[in-house]
């Protein structure tokens, strides 16, 4: 088991190496450069001359050769520095750990959300296959999964946020204006207020993939021998399917949530806009926006080894829910 | 299935009218798609409200201290430093209010626009232009409690000219600055080399930092210093706190040498989807908002809620949009082309039908309301024969019958780039291209991300381009318009003129406002008859107001004064106005 985790860990490195290199190469060759997204969406008649493009070229090496600007990042990244964005003088590393926890927060609390209503939704689909429970249940998630987030979430705001009709959820930002002044309590309740409907919001699409995987891996397995054994000797329906055939079914719902974690951390970036929430998402799109590569480089990493390691853990799962599975021996 | 042969059936069917109908028809039917533009008003608003203006009286009473503003902004600038980057927002929250210049321009005198004292108390020029002499204010402590001194000014200006600084855009101002003497800490000498006849605006622009707060951040480091975050000036408000995509805050500096602010708080609140600051403005939660979309201006009209909360407000800056030709490309090189195509452009149409009606026709290349502009001077209007007449007598004809107008092989063609997210210049462009197809012009639309479409526009590598110019009051045209721009400035059309350039460099050596004046309309009409750019619409400022808010006005300078302005704690909802 150590050994298998040691030899993944070490995999990881060249993956890593690959993944920023690539990226490096995409966001470098792109068209575009941070000289003319430095000019602003107000262009001002004066702007630049080409004079201060070359000194900005210069200040961000842009005109070295490709491999020898890489060769210069990974060198920093080697002493753990991600350097600074040119946009806001700020440090890479230091805006990412002010954008993660809110991303990962927000992304973890829907997932939650997700599985905790997703994979019921999905045994009872399944117990039940073809009734009318079942297909109302397929036919809401469907049109769920099809309705897209930045629709639902400009209707949300224009009818429950307040101004001409229902005020029942916050439109901007995790915080009301005056959070500073609450009590600890106010504050907390005040976070989770806020936080609702960005949560249902980056969730409810996600329920119909989760409920459907989970619907096929137990009409896979309530198929099977053992479960009729099990009915058989007399047990419970609901012993039969939540103690004997859930844990068997579950593989499939595993390695979606290995496949989660990127979207979470970067395809939050529609609903962080409309919400106006400081995340992840939004940060890369800035960051891309602006050209600002050593963000773009920052952000890539981060992402990618949570990725990885994401993934890691759900292999490890693997092992823990299904007892054929062991990285310990051959 | 259906849908799509419904649809085809009733593009048929207008295909069929379109072709049938005769001149007065056609002008009819312009007259009636116009009118359907034109937005109708509810029975319960007042005439300020319907016209866009201020109501008597916002701007006198006794004011009062105390209370919050709260701005919303649009974008959220990547730092607070001004001198080191270029950013309409930006320049409107720092300068003057938090770092001040050594003089400024009086936002309330129009049209001259005055230079008033801020830092420095009284200035000279020397009759030739070649020396400025200020005396600074004495006493003025900057907002951590140093003293003010000439060293400041200095530093600023030396900052400028490192090149390692990202000042750019403020260094061409002093290309042809000799010296800066700083004779004791409360007097600066600016020594010129040449006579600059703008050295005044220019200086207005300019904040002016505090030596102290950079010590050892010289060279590049100045550029990301912790002062561009959070930065220390010496005007009416004081830095308070910064937080990402949510808001930055100012409190009222209780020191300031002037008259102080009446406000104890601005709150910059950053919020990116219009959608949004407009349902935060049904709740009443902000007080200014100033970048109303034209749809929204014409909507929020109808909102009784908004009515009795707000101020309703259109006012023009200095700017305006156009096409950009590329004139190095064959198609587009001969002026008579250039001009048949701006023909071709129903402005009016477009004004009245997609944007409410709300914008101007942009005749001119400098400030509109500018003595600059003469109002009398017209691009040429819509008249497709006209343009067609033209075209033939330059001997564009479709030759080969393929429907395409062409002129020894080469036909008619180009592309339009626009950068995306801009939705009635896309819709603009499909009336356009509607119009050029009719007489057959063949004409594509490209959208680009923002920083691709200004690569490549520098770059010289588009046909055409659509984009806008904000301007200043009094702007200089070299870089936009003097052949030697072309390559490295802002001369996106490639345009080469030897009279326009004799013009411009006239221009730089005139000290005379008013004969400045008179060189700017000749340079605009000739400019303008020769159609490098399609000129389009002058935009306006669309805003709301609280109405609790006194001692507004508004100016093509800034934009709005929170300086000036008091909450009136007697307002309330609906009875209070």
């Amino acid at each position: 088991m150590g050994s298998y985790v040691a030899r993944r860990l070490l995999v990881m490195i060249p993956t890593l190496f690959g993944i920023t290199f690539v990226t490096f190469l995409l966001v470098h060759l792109a068209p575009g450069d941070p000289v003319s997204a430095a000019m602003g969406g107000d262009l001002r008649a004066d702007a630049v001359s080409s004079e201060a493009i070359e000194h900005f070229r210069k200040e961000m090496h842009l005109d070295d050769p490709l491999l020898v600007q890489y060769a210069r990042w990974l060198g920093k990244l080697a002493s753990l520095d991600l350097g600074t964005s040119w946009r806001t003088g700020r440090g890479v590393g230091e805006q990412i750990a002010e954008r993660l926890p809110v991303t990962v927060a927000l992304g973890g609390s829907a997932m939650v959300l997700v599985y905790l209503i997703g994979i019921p939704l999905g045994v009872a689909s399944a117990v039940r296959r073809g009734s009318l429970g079942d297909r109302a249940t397929t036919l809401v998630l469907f049109v769920l999964y099809s309705l897209p987030s930045f629709w639902v979430g400009t209707l949300a705001i224009l009818f429950l946020g307040g101004g001409r009709y229902l005020d029942w959820i916050p439109v901007q930002g995790l915080r009301s204006p005056g959070w500073e002044s609450l009590s600890a309590m106010g504050r907390a309740r005040d976070l989770v207020w806020h936080a609702v409907t960005p949560v249902v919001m980056l969730g409810y699409a996600s329920l119909a993939s989760v409920s459907r995987y989970m619907r096929t891996g137990m009409l896979d397995v309530i198929r099977q021998d053992y479960v009729r054994t099990a009915r058989a000797k007399g047990l419970s329906e609901r012993v039969v399917v939540y103690k004997h055939a859930l844990r068997n079914s579950l593989i499939p719902i595993l390695s979606h949530l290995g496949t989660m974690v990127p979207f979470l951390l970067g395809g939050t970036v529609i609903v962080e806009r409309i919400f106006g929430i400081p995340g992840m998402g939004l940060l890369m799109f800035e960051a891309i926006l602006a050209r600002d590569y050593s963000l773009i480089m920052g952000i890539t990493t981060a992402t990618a080894m949570l990725t990885m390691l994401a993934l890691l853990v759900t292999d490890l799962l693997y092992a823990a829910v299904d007892p054929r599975i062991s990285y310990g021996k051959k | 299935m259906i849908r799509a042969v419904a649809l085809a059936l009733v593009a048929a069917v207008a295909a069929g009218c379109t072709r049938g109908r005769t001149d007065e028809q056609k002008a009819a039917d312009r007259e009636a798609e116009m009118a359907r533009g034109t937005p109708t008003v509810p029975a319960w608003v007042d005439g300020p409200w319907r016209e866009g203006v201020f109501p008597p009286g916002v701007d006198d009473g006794e004011p009062i201290p105390g209370g919050t503003v709260t701005v919303r902004v649009r974008s959220e600038p990547g730092t607070l430093g001004y001198l080191i980057q270029s950013d309409w927002w930006l320049s409107r929250i720092i300068l003057h209010d938090v770092n001040e210049s050594l003089i400024r321009t009086d936002p309330r005198k129009h049209p001259e626009y005055p230079f008033i004292p801020e830092l420095a108390e009284r200035w000279e020029e020397s009759p030739d232009l070649l020396r400025h002499v200020f005396h600074l204010r004495k006493g003025v402590r900057w907002h951590d409690g140093a003293p003010f001194s000439a060293k400041d000014v200095k530093f600023t200006i030396e900052r400028i000219l490192d090149p390692t600084v990202r000042a750019a855009r403020h260094a061409s101002t002093f290309v042809d600055l000799e010296a800066v003497e700083t004779p004791d800490d409360h007097t600066v000498v600016f020594r010129w080399r040449k006579p600059y006849v703008w050295a005044l605006n220019k200086l207005a622009e300019i904040p002016i930092y505090p030596a102290h707060a950079f010590a050892g951040l010289e060279g590049a480091a100045f550029n990301t210093a912790p002062f561009m975050r959070a930065p220390i000036g010496t005007g009416p408000f004081r830095f308070e706190s910064w937080t990402e995509k949510k808001e930055i805050v100012f409190s009222r500096n209780d020191h300031y040498w002037g008259p102080r602010a009446h406000v104890d708080r601005v709150v910059y609140r950053i919020v990116t989807e219009s959608n949004v600051a407009q349902q935060l403005l049904m709740r009443g939660e902000i007080d200014i908002e100033i970048d109303l979309t034209s749809e929204q201006y014409v909507q929020v009209a109808q909102e009784r809620k908004l009515f009795d909360r707000y101020h309703r407000v259109r006012y023009f800056d200095a700017n305006y949009g156009f096409i950009s030709w590329n004139t190095d490309r064959p198609v587009l090189s001969d002026p008579a082309v250039r001009n048949a195509l701006t023909m071709l452009f129903d402005r009016e149409k477009v004004r009245t039908t997609l944007l409410a009606g709300l914008f101007r026709t942009a005749d001119c290349i400098f400030y509109v309301d500018s003595p600059a502009c003469d109002p009398e001077f017209r691009q040429a209007p819509y008249d497709p024969a006209a343009a067609l007449r033209l075209l033939a007598e330059r001997g564009w004809e479709d030759h080969d019958g393929d429907g395409v107008l062409d002129k020894d092989g080469l036909p008619l063609r180009f592309t339009v780039s626009i950068p995306s997210g801009n939705q009635w210049v896309e819709q603009a462009l499909l009336v356009y291209r509607q119009a050029l197809t009719r007489v057959g012009i063949e004409m594509d639309v490209q959208k680009l991300e923002w920083s691709v479409f200004i690569a490549r526009l520098r770059a010289h590598e588009l046909d055409a381009g659509v984009l806008a110019w904000v301007m200043d009051i009094e702007s200089d045209p070299y870089t936009l318009w003097h052949s030697t721009q072309v390559e490295g400035g802002s001369n996106y059309t490639g345009y080469r003129n030897p009279v326009v350039d004799g013009l411009i460099e006239e221009l730089r050596g005139e000290f005379s406002k008013d004969a400045r004046m008179e060189i700017m309309q000749r340079i605009n009409r000739i400019i303008v008859e020769d159609n490098p750019q399609t000129l389009l619409f002058n935009k306006p400022r669309q805003a709301l107001f609280h109405r609790r808010l006194k001692g507004l006005y508004v100016s093509p300078m800034e934009s709005f004064q929170v300086r000036d302005m008091w909450i009136d704690p007697a307002w309330r909802e609906g009875g209070g106005r």
